[in-house]
């Protein structure tokens, strides 16, 4: 396994962990947001971010 | 591999919470569009979910299902809206 698979797979592994935290927040957002529009706003970023 | 199961089990569990967050909403949600929204944001969790699958197993097709996923989401978003807008 050379050096730059190594990396590229690091990078990977940050970039899935900073998408599934996004989902997590969004989804926290979702839950206690206290209207419409402020949980379709929630849901909007996090489809902006995670994807 | 680096540490491939521990790490994805980690991904996979936050995944989870927010499906179970969000199966919650879309369950005691007021109104109509509040179970509109909570669908979407399952469609995207899954979507996520299929890409994470194959990123675990290197089976780089699964991207093409998230896609295809993606435009029948979208598309069964925009039936749901038209509905409850009166004009389906």
């Amino acid at each position: 396994m050379s050096g730059i698979f190594l990396v590229l797979q690091i990078l990977g592994y940050i970039f899935i962990a900073i998408g599934s935290f996004f989902l997590l927040l969004a989804s926290i957002g979702l839950l206690r947001m206290p209207d419409v529009y402020n949980r379709m706003q929630t849901a909007t970023k996090a489809t902006t971010l995670e994807l | 591999m680096i540490c491939p199961f521990s790490l994805c089990a980690i991904f996979i569990g936050v995944i989870a919470v927010a499906t179970f967050l969000s199966i919650v909403r879309a369950i005691k949600g007021p109104t109509g569009a509040d179970r509109v929204v909570a669908l979407d944001v399952m469609t995207n969790i899954t979507i996520v979910l299929l890409a994470l699958l194959g990123f675990y197993f290197h089976r780089f097709i699964y991207l093409d299902v998230a896609l295809v996923y993606g435009i029948l989401s979208f598309v069964g978003v925009i039936a749901a809206a038209r509905y409850l807008e009166g004009g389906l």
